[in-house]
């Protein structure tokens, strides 16, 4: 069998801007150079806004990425996109631009990542340009159905919302009339409805786009693979389990507020355990000097390096781009940041080089979104290094983290919620042990890459001629449904 | 008296042609300068000179002579002013006074063709105290406003003059409508009122309005004037007008461009017309939805394109939508903007189809097969004259199942109702196709060939509105039946007119003029109880049922 060619389209480059679904996309697509019989090509849509740099040669809309093999930039520079309707309004950019390389490369099937920034008309493109491929796309969240950047939470009072309508949406955008909403959702319905098989990363998100009307036989479940870590962070051996640390980008989704709040509830005694105190919550807090000294010494003598204010729990936030946001959450961080005092270190953004270290560092980690989440990343992190997560009990959080098993769950966005879980997690003898050994085998790349590649396979055998626009069920189906057994 | 002390016959020039006179009210416009002798040569304003001396009588018997010879010399407009402003009886000119006597005023002249003029103000005295109401052109024809002037309540004016209210006819307001027999310039207008003690009054009009778009904006904001009055008495006079600017608008729109994208089918059995107005987006839209339908790619698309401004940019925006998704259509565009019935008449004209189905941009379907169904459902009735589908919002309530007519005790218009409107899409007395008085031309499918015979949809419409009752109900008096198709759905996201005075008015002036012309017929549809939206609602409560003989949906006959 002569080798295939899979291209991958994604928003972004994770060597542009850092980011969950772009880095698995960048590593997926390594992970499939490999894959025997498979040629791996990944678009990946760089310049403006997420570049300050855009497109610098005439006459083309990419630019191969120097020193990688099949790798390739798409500009979009001087193109209008619509982010309502999400699509590119000058369709020279699809048939006249992206076509060329769209026939140049003639993949078998075309991974869609995303389509952000370039428009869900790319897949008539693709489909007019590649009668014969397989088109596959993958759901990162819930950009199709919520206009409110896919994450599905009301915009006028930050509670999760359960489902599109065109009222309803109006309600959130009143600048946008309910037959505006019915536009937008029949234009990328239109678009979508030309995939083959769609990948979703958690059985929540398809669940969510079976009820927005994607036929659930077109959606296969499959989560996100990891490539292995280097170095797998190694156990702790502190006494004490109290470190909790807060990984990812800091919007108001991510509930980093929610955490902050948390951690200053502590004290109270409502949120307390009293049946369960801190083993050392009377051991006396090393301050200044004698804190460095301690520092120098635990780290000669190998052991625990004492907290700064050792005397409760502390917690890490790892996270970048706060500055980013919107005044008022920005300065409400800020607020509760400075209200914890020594109980919070802010680290910055991270390589994913340094996870093993970090995730040393640390006993648990949090996951406070208040949106849904579809796979978060974060959550394969902390699981591949052995740290059981505390998240909020909703979405994909509450799916891929089982409560008492490998991680605790909270009420979404309760701050107190989450200070007595936390409460329970630092002060609980041998919880911590128990949920980490209750974490399962991250789902590995190779197996990810072999579900996709049997998927590929599967609906370019199930194709004797170019799908149809109106019927691309019965022979995707059927591939699926060969996958998911 | 004789024209000069040396010859008994003068001549003078006027515009491009000679006034000759001899003596008293004895006056020629000839082509040619006479070649006889004895005739003096004057300038006009020497003649004028000479012929100012002659009687009242005799000074408006020559101007009249002098219009009809040359009022249609384009040159001779501002010879014949001198003429009139020369010749003509001279009046007190209106002084406007709370405490001199009641004046009058003209506050609006408006050309609403080359020999018709619009006019309107208000006079300080009821209609039973007025002999006469002379508009005078420019050139010095005159026109009686009088018997055809319709007075309308000024409340303003009688307060001014601390009066009484005067309403409906006694009121002090006043508009007509004036034809004269040659075009005029729009400067130079004088109103003379005489009362019935035999005092006349003079007044300068103000300078016309003369700019088509102009007049047309002005006499739609007239509509407003009627608001307040149930006699709508301005409305007759405003009827007159707007629907000679209208027409004469519309006779003007042509097609302009149309553009081919594609290979159109060889022999279509449907042409579907799309007007496009505002959302020019809704081609993407609908091209989004129809790629996905073979049939649409069988039928014959024409999108026409009513804004001629935008046209440049939008025909290549068509071309690249159709590099895009490949469905062959055709684009039409216009050379000035015409309106909903222009627009869908001349999309009909270029139709090649054996069946016409007017759409609107705003028509999005929710599943192919929709046109085929709709036609099956109409060749399987007996003279039929249109069908029209289940159309449904976007939150899945109901926008059409059918309309019928609606007038309110005590009312003096009809209105256009839909049936069931807002309710749910599966309520059942709208899943059963029915004989309907009308239906919506949202989407209507109808024969072409009857469509044409028809002469298409009607446009003294204003703004688009009523055409489809109307068309309707030219079916019905030509024999022909109008069908709802409950098993036919599509989406229509009918845009929210948002109200203003304007809109309103217009809206209004469309079911008065929806009423003139149907009253009668309207009448005796809704005196059959049976098309009454309760009746039918209690009729149609169950379950919906089959009969095969009208093409495998519920039907009820």
């Amino acid at each position: 069998m002569s080798e295939r060619t899979v291209l991958s389209i994604v928003h972004n480059h994770p060597g542009i801007r850092p980011g969950g679904a772009e880095g698995y996309a960048l590593e997926l697509h390594r992970a499939m150079a490999a894959a025997p019989g498979w040629r791996s090509v990944l678009l990946a849509k760089a310049g403006p806004p997420l570049a300050r740099s855009g497109r610098v040669h005439e006459g083309t809309v990419v630019e191969a990425v120097a020193g990688s093999a099949d790798e390739y930039l798409l500009f979009t520079d001087g193109y209008t996109y619509d982010w309502f309707r999400g699509t590119i309004t000058d369709k020279d950019f699809l048939t006249r631009h992206l076509r060329k390389f769209l026939e140049a490369v003639r993949p078998d099937v075309v991974h869609l990542q995303h389509t952000l920034f370039v428009g869900y008309d790319l897949l008539r493109e693709i489909r007019t340009t590649l009668p014969d491929a397989a088109i596959v796309y993958t759901l990162h969240e819930y950009a199709p159905i919520c206009f409110r950047d896919g994450q599905m939470v009301r915009t006028f009072d930050d509670e999760p919302c359960t489902g599109s309508s065109p009222r309803a949406c109006h309600e959130c955008f009143p600048e946008h009339s309910p037959r505006d909403f019915e536009l937008r959702r029949r234009f990328i319905q239109s678009q979508l409805s030309l995939v083959d098989a769609f990948v979703a990363p958690s059985r929540f998100l398809r669940q969510r786009y079976v009820e927005w009307g994607i036929p659930e036989e077109r959606i296969l479940y499959e989560d996100n693979g990891r490539v292995p870590p280097v170095r797998v962070a190694a156990p702790a051996t502190r006494r004490t389990r109290d470190r909790i640390a807060f990984f990812g980008q800091v919007t108001r989704f991510k509930g980093l507020d929610v955490l902050l709040e948390a951690m200053a509830m502590l004290d109270d005694p409502e949120v307390r355990d009293p049946a369960a105190e801190p083993a050392d919550a009377t051991r006396p807090r090393l301050r200044g000097e004698a804190a460095e000294v301690a520092a120098i010494m635990s780290a000669l003598l190998g052991t625990d390096p004492p907290d700064p204010a050792r005397g409760g729990p502390h917690l890490y936030v790892h996270g970048a781009n706060l500055d980013l946001q919107v005044g008022d959450y920005r300065e409400r961080v800020a607020g509760l940041v400075d209200r914890l005092g020594d109980r919070v270190t802010m680290m910055g953004s991270y390589r994913p080089a340094e996870l093993p270290d970090l995730m040393e560092q640390v006993d648990w980690v949090v996951v406070p979104s208040v949106w849904w989440e579809n796979a978060p990343l974060v959550i394969q992190e902390a699981f591949t290094h052995g740290r059981p997560v505390i998240c909020s009990d909703i979405g994909g959080m509450a799916e891929k983290v089982t409560d008492g098993v490998d991680g605790l769950h909270f009420r979404t966005g309760d701050a107190r919620s989450l200070a007595k879980v936390l409460s329970r997690a630092v002060s609980e003898d041998g919880l911590w042990e128990r949920l980490r050994g209750g974490i399962s085998a991250v789902h590995s790349m190779q197996d990810h890459v072999q579900r996709l590649t049997g998927l590929y396979a599967g609906l370019l055998e199930r194709r004797p001629e170019p799908l149809g626009d109106a019927s691309p069920g019965d022979s995707s189906a059927a591939a699926l449904q060969e996958v998911t057994r | 008296m004789s024209p000069t002390s040396a010859a008994s016959v003068a001549v003078a020039p006027i515009g491009t042609r000679w006034l000759r006179w001899a003596g008293g009210s004895r006056v020629t416009v000839l082509r040619e300068l006479p070649d006889a002798p004895g005739e003096v040569e004057l300038r006009l304003s020497e003649l004028l000179v000479e012929l100012a001396g002659l009687s009242p009588t005799e000074r408006r018997d020559v101007v009249d002579a002098v219009v009809l010879g040359c009022g249609d010399d384009p040159d001779a407009s501002s010879d014949l002013r001198r003429v009139r402003d020369a010749l003509r009886d001279r009046h007190p000119h209106v002084v406007v006074g709370a405490d001199g006597p009641r004046g009058c005023s003209v506050e609006v002249l408006a050309r609403v063709d080359a020999h018709t003029w619009y006019v309107r103000g208000w006079i300080g005295r009821p209609r039973h105290e007025l002999t006469s109401m002379v508009l005078v052109s420019p050139l010095g024809e005159r026109v009686e406003l009088g018997s055809t002037a319709a007075r309308y309540a000024r409340s303003d004016v009688d307060r001014f003059y601390g009066l009484a209210p005067h309403r409906g006819a006694d009121g002090l307001g006043v508009a007509a409508v004036g034809r004269f027999a040659h075009a005029a310039p729009p400067v130079g207008w004088l109103l003379e009122v005489t009362g019935r003690d035999g005092s006349t009054q003079e007044l300068t009009c103000p300078d016309a309005l003369a700019e088509p778009t102009e007049v047309r904006r002005l006499l739609l904001g007239e509509l407003a004037l009627d608001e307040m009055d149930d006699d709508r008495v301005l409305t007759a006079v405003l009827h007159d007008a707007l629907q000679r600017t209208e027409e004469a608008r519309r006779a003007t729109v042509e097609l302009d461009h149309v553009d081919v994208h594609g290979t159109p089918p060889e022999d279509p059995d449907v042409t579907v017309v799309v007007p496009l107005y505002g959302r020019l987006d809704f081609l993407e839209h609908q091209l989004a939805q129809f790629v996905h339908d073979p049939a649409m790619a069988a039928s014959d698309l024409v999108w026409v394109l009513d804004q001629p401004e935008h046209a440049d940019a939008f025909r290549a925006e068509a071309r690249r939508l159709h590099r895009l998704y490949g469905v062959p259509f055709r684009l039409a565009t216009v050379t000035a903007n015409g309106g909903f019935s222009v627009a869908n008449n001349l999309g009909a004209g270029l139709a090649r189809g054996r069946l016409l189905l007017l759409c609107n941009s705003d028509i999005l379907p929710n599943a192919p097969g929709w046109l085929p169904q709709l036609v099956h459902f109409h060749d399987h009735l007996p003279a039929v004259g249109a069908v029209s589908p289940k159309l449904v919002f976007e939150d899945g309530s109901l926008q059409h199942a059918g309309m019928y007519f609606e007038r309110p005790a005590g009312e003096a218009l009809w209105s256009n109702e839909h049936y069931f409107k807002g309710l749910r899409r599966d309520f059942a007395p709208a899943c059963v196709s029915r004989p309907v008085p009308a239906v919506t031309a949202a989407c209507l499918l109808t024969d072409r060939r009857l469509f044409e015979d028809l002469g298409g949809l009607r446009g003294q419409f204003l703004q688009g509105d009523f055409e489809d009752s109307d068309y309707c109900l030219r079916l019905r008096t030509a024999g022909r039946d109008v069908w709802y198709a409950a098993d036919v759905e599509l989406l229509h996201l009918e845009g929210m007119s948002y109200p203003n005075e304007l809109r309103a008015a217009v809206g209004r002036y469309n079911k008065w003029l929806h009423t003139q012309l149907w009253d009668g017929v309207i009448s005796d549809i809704m005196a059959d109880p049976s098309v009454r939206p309760g009746r039918v609602a209690a009729e149609l409560a169950g379950p919906a049922t089959s009969d095969e003989s009208a093409g495998s949906v519920g039907v009820r006959q």
